[in-house]
């Protein structure tokens, strides 16, 4: 291992800068899920092919996903002293033409996006692309930080995605990566780390929004041999799969994030539980964990500081359950998916019963951030009850498919218009989703109010991992409710009786409905069942199941009394 | 011993109880299906919901599964509480209409029928889990789990074959609440084909995990009592000779200590590999052994042992 | 040889008077005679294949005569199929046919052997270890799980349930194609249960040898209805058409 030997990140920043603004060309593919599904794989080969046929001098680089998933599949053209390309819905018959602008220095106009003269990063290097005077091509372009798209956002823990390459680890570095561990190793002790996640005010992104420094607080004051940080990338809800295309574009933000809450409480293992058909990013992560390994940015003793921290991946079996922290804890050990009673919870008594911290990718993602800038700028971000940034994406009935990183605070309607481009196909949009199938369907007249998990949660609905899904004028909401139920009905554990039979009797008294054999009785046994699950289901998965229901009754009431039958007095 | 309230008394109760056994050791009622004071808890039924009061905040949870702790104030029969069983006694009886202790608990709670809109199945495993939490906790054989999730969930033996593991114990059996675990204890069974009849033993046979063991007979009575596996169990984890098996529990000789060649030296006690033999103050100068016949496996290793052959 | 994982509960002989039960329970099945248990009838044929060509139908009607008397006019059992190869077939023949039948039902066990000595560890090993063998065999058969349950001292009963309350881990021996659809929220808004609908029609035909199951996000939202047909993306209408071109319409 790398103990003995001195940790020069200095070295590492500058061998990573040196690779994202190369003294040849820089061709890069985005190729996460979503750019994969669009062919990103085959233009990959093209353009590998392409480069060596014209023998053009330019490194060709795997990147994540930058958040514009509707344009994929992406390729940027970095050629020292021009602004870096963005160009979307590239096709293999387009390839020949990108990689002679390599040669020619011009621009494929009608590919062209967006292009980008400056990176800047914080705490770590700023990227000069362009010189002074940039060229008429690529002057016609619309500078990246101009549109509203990436102006209006907040790339506090994204900024990397879909500029770094994932499995090197010196670009992460170059950009400012592996400073606040270092920081926070060498400078703080475990109790100041805590305090300027306190300070932060940073809450749980997962869904239950718990205050991240309080759990921390609580796992450190716990007793144990041995203590664990577990990252939940379990993502098991039916929307986009934003937390994965986080993963296959900057793995070492969560890994980052991990090992300072390590530090943080004592830890020196880490398992972090992923979706089990996220193959991709199980081997970006994995390779990650390697590169930064080997570069004794984790590990024993780091940067001889005295603290180690290992972590590794472990693949979940296919529940969405699991995404519950006692469950998952359970999953982890081998066990069955289904949660365990609470007190005690998981930071006293967790995995293999050790004080355990259990924090959405997300979460563990945003800890470097807060290091690295304090906890009271991070506070001074958002809401006051809802400090900091979030990432979310757009989905359903919208223009563009996309996700992106956004103060928390910002208003509903105005995240879907700026960075969804409205509702597709120049149709009204009739209602909303947020949070997830938990979060139930909101109204039109709701887009206004703030991401904010108070706000949200005052609705019936709740901020949960960030999905916002649009539904247009023509949805048939009565048949998303029964979907949404559908999915806690297959989903449920079965341990408990309320949600198992619950669901089961909620998705017949929905197809009564549905088939115009609902009557007011109907209506009140989903009051009584809506009651009875949100008091005695065992975890969220049976306390929210009957929100989609209940969520559609009450924002559209006629969508459900118009099919009521009518009992003769 | 920490203090808490249940409905505005007073209670006190050991660290490391539940809420459910400190109320059930002060009289107080909370019904349960999936509760068993053999078994760890495990909060399936949800029927022992209650209200805790924590610093000023009121959650609903089980009362089998939540921990005693200062100045917990618990309701355990609210409107809401009631409200709750009502609808989870209500969802039991949907699914399982014909089981007794479903309609008797139901009816306690005025329900004598789920709601039509429910609709309705003829089940008759409630999912408690007391039959797995025996088999694999108590009996450790592991012949039986739940098997699928939410609505497919079945209590099965593996791969729904017959149960390898199980022992035939019927502790299975016995803890069913609804009765729907079929054990059968035969004298005698025969298989008959055109070529003759052939008989075969006494038998046991528990249906649901479609298992049919030999059951052991004594050689002084005569009576089969007790599955040939589970003796082999008990063999293979007490380290007990063949013999041992050859007698019953009813025909076999428990020691019995003279009280007056009893020296009170507990040489007995400390052989006996079961914990059947205790020395108490019997009003004399010394203490004496004294047997408790339900641990006491006959072995006759106290009777060897004494000094004063005080065993017999 | 045939392929079966997927065994019918072994019959077990009996029949006994009784008071008979209200209760709906799962009786033994009283086995007929002749019948056979399980594999055992593909045993008994890669047995008598092991044997000289000219002399296989002597001692076919020999090594039935045994085993009808072992079976005692119950079915014939797996473990009685083996007592012959043990008591009466003679070297280099016993071995092969034994080897034979640890491979049959495509489980090589010395495989499983192998992926379960490379995960470390008690029960906690376990998920990996399943999904490494749904890697290697397509699916998890239930003899690889008998391995496990030895090797890492895991009740077969748990094991059972890990499989059968987790999606990730079937039992069933895979089919030729597999076809995903996404059923996230997304492509439910877009129509994917219409085309989940079209295409069970399809799959439901007795010569399709199709897997055709529902997926949350398989991250194309621009694709939607996205389908994923072995390996690639397609949408809706294109998923359409490229099955009824695999299947040879």
């Amino acid at each position: 291992m790398k103990q003995d030997k001195p940790l020069d990140l200095n070295a590492i920043q500058k061998k990573g800068l040196g690779m994202l603004a190369p003294t040849r060309a820089r061709i890069t593919v985005g190729m996460a899920t979503c750019g994969l599904a669009e062919g990103a794989g085959k233009i990959f080969e093209a353009l590998k092919y392409e480069i060596k046929k014209q023998k053009a001098k330019a490194d060709l680089v795997v990147v994540g996903c930058n958040g514009l998933c509707y344009a994929e599949p992406i390729v940027e053209v970095i050629c020292p002293g021009k602004p870096r390309i963005t160009y979307g819905r590239v096709s293999v018959e387009r390839v020949p033409d990108l990689v002679a602008s390599v040669a020619k220095g011009g621009v494929v106009k009608d590919l062209a996006l967006m292009r980008m003269d400056r990176l800047t990063a914080e705490g770590g290097a700023s990227i000069k692309y362009a010189g002074t005077k940039v060229p008429k091509d690529a002057a016609a372009l619309k500078e990246c930080g101009k549109l509203d798209f990436f102006k209006k956002q907040m790339k506090l823990i994204s900024k990397n995605a879909g500029t770094v390459s994932p499995e090197q680890v010196e670009e992460y570095c170059a950009l400012g990566g592996y400073q606040a561990l270092l920081k926070a190793v060498t400078s703080m002790s475990p109790d100041e780390v805590i305090r300027e996640v306190t300070v932060s005010k940073l809450r749980g992104r997962g869904g239950a929004g718990f205050p991240a420094g309080f759990k921390l607080q609580a796992c450190r004051q716990a007793a144990g041999d041995a203590k664990y940080i577990v990252a939940n990338g379990s993502e098991g809800d039916p929307e986009i799969g934003m937390h994965r295309s986080f993963l296959e574009s900057d793995p070492h933000a969560v890994i980052e994030g991990m090992a300072i809450a390590g530090y943080a409480v004592g830890a020196s293992e880490g398992y972090i539980y992923l979706n089990d058909r996220y193959q991709v990013a199980h081997e970006r992560l994995t390779r990650a964990i390697e590169g930064a390994e080997a570069l004794g940015l984790i590990g024993s003793n780091i940067a001889g500081s005295g603290f180690s921290f290992s972590l590794r991946v472990k693949r979940g079996g296919g529940a969405y359950v699991c995404g519950e922290e006692t469950a998952l804890l359970n999953a982890l050990e081998g066990s069955f998916g289904e949660p365990r009673p609470r007190p005690p919870y998981p930071a006293e008594s967790g995995l293999f019963n050790k004080p355990t911290v259990v924090n959405n990718l997300e979460t563990m993602a945003t800890f470097p951030a807060i290091i690295a800038g304090g906890g009271k700028r991070y506070a001074g971000i958002g809401t006051p009850g809802s400090t900091g940034t979030k990432i979310v994406a757009l989905s359903g009935h919208v223009a563009r498919s996309c996700w992106v990183e956004v103060p928390l605070g910002m208003e509903i309607g105005e995240i879907i218009k700026t960075f969804g481009g409205g509702v597709a196909n120049g149709k009204k949009i009739k209602g909303f989703q947020a949070g997830g199938p938990s979060g139930g369907i909101l109204p039109a007249k709701l887009l206004k109010i703030k991401l904010d998990y108070d706000r949200l949660a005052k609705e019936g609905s709740l901020l949960g991992s960030g999905g916002l899904v649009v539904m247009d004028e023509d949805t048939d909401l009565l048949e998303m409710a029964k979907f949404f139920t559908d999915f806690f009905a297959d989903e449920s554990c079965g341990k408990c009786s309320i949600c198992r039979e619950g669901t089961k009797r909620l998705q017949q008294i929905i197809t009564d409905v549905m088939e115009g054999q609902g009557t007011s009785e109907h209506i009140a046994l989903v009051k009584r069942l809506a009651s009875a699950l949100s008091d005695t289901g065992a975890c969220a998965l049976g306390k929210t199941a009957a929100v989609p229901f209940i969520s559609v009754l009450n924002h559209f009431p006629q969508v459900i009394e118009g099919k009521l039958l009518r009992k003769k007095a | 011993m920490v203090s808490l309230k249940i409905n505005g008394r007073k209670i006190k109760a050991a660290e490391g109880t539940t809420i459910l056994q400190a109320a059930r050791a002060n009289d107080i009622e909370i019904p349960t299906l999936c509760s068993n004071d053999a078994l760890k808890p495990y909060g399936a039924c949800r029927l022992c919901v209650v209200e805790i009061g924590k610093n000023g905040r009121v959650t609903v949870d089980t009362s089998c599964t939540y921990p005693v702790s200062e100045g917990l104030e618990v309701h355990t029969n609210t409107p809401r509480i009631r409200e709750a069983r009502k609808m989870i006694l209500e969802l039991h009886l949907a699914r399982c209409p014909n089981v007794q202790i479903v309609q008797e608990l139901a009816a306690e709670y005025g329900v004598t029928e789920s709601a039509q809109q429910m609709g309705k199945d003829n089940e008759y495993c409630i999912l408690c889990g007391l039959c797995v939490r025996a088999c694999n906790d108590v009996v450790k054989a592991g012949a039986i789990q739940f098997a699928g999730r939410g609505l497919g969930k079945i209590v099965d033996s593996p791969f729904s074959k017959t149960a390898d593991d199980c022992i035939a114990c019927g502790s299975c059996a016995f803890i069913c609440p609804t009765g729907i675990i079929k054990k059968n204890d035969l004298f005698s069974t025969a298989l008959c084909t055109p070529d003759g009849c052939d008989q075969t033993g006494p038998q046991r046979e528990i249906l649901n995990w479609k298992v049919e063991h030999k059951l052991k007979s004594c050689k002084k009575c005569g009576n089969p009592y007790a599955p040939e596996p589970h003796l082999e169990k008990v063999k293979r984890e007490k380290n007990l000779p063949n013999e041992f098996f050859d007698i019953c529990p009813s025909c076999r000789q428990y020691p019995v200590v003279d009280p007056d060649k009893c020296l009170g030296c507990g040489g007995c006690m400390e052989n006996c590999p079961c914990g059947a033999l205790e020395l108490e103050d019997k009003g004399g100068y010394d203490k004496k052994a004294q047997l408790y016949p339900q641990n006491c496996t006959a072995c006759h290793s106290c009777e060897l042992i004494c000094p004063m052959q005080a065993i017999s | 040889m045939s392929k079966s994982t997927r065994m019918k509960p072994g019959a077990k002989k009996s029949s006994q008077k009784k008071a008979s039960s209200p209760a709906t329970a799962q009786a033994p099945q009283a086995a007929a005679p002749g019948s056979w248990a399980g594999s055992s009838k593909a045993m008994f044929e890669l047995m008598i294949k092991e044997v000289p060509e000219s002399l296989q139908d002597v001692f076919r009607v020999k090594l039935m005569d045994i085993l009808g008397q072992k079976a005692k006019g119950g079915a014939y059992q797996e473990a009685q199929v083996v007592e012959i190869v043990n008591e009466i077939v003679p070297e280099p023949f016993k071995s092969n046919i034994l080897k034979g039948f640890a491979t049959m039902g495509g489980v090589d066990i010395s495989l499983v052997e192998g992926i379960v000595a490379s995960y470390p560890g008690g029960q906690e090993s376990v998920p990996a270890i399943l999904h490494a063998l749904k890697a290697k065999f397509g699916h998890v058969p239930e003899e690889a799980l008998r391995v496990v349950s030895q090797k890492k001292n895991v009740f077969m009963s748990t094991l059972y349930r890990l499989v059968t309350s987790f999606t990730a881990f079937p039992t069933d021996s895979p089919r030729k194609y597999t076809v995903s659809v996404c059923d996230g929220t997304g492509c439910h808004l877009k129509g994917s249960a219409s085309m989940l609908k079209k295409l069970e029609e399809k799959a439901a035909s007795p010569d399709a040898d199709i897997n055709l199951e529902k997926v949350r996000c398989l991250g194309c939202c621009d694709l939607s209805p996205a389908v994923l047909v072995n390996g690639e993306v397609y949408s809706g209408d294109d998923a359409h058409a490229k099955i009824s071109e695999m299947l040879g319409e």
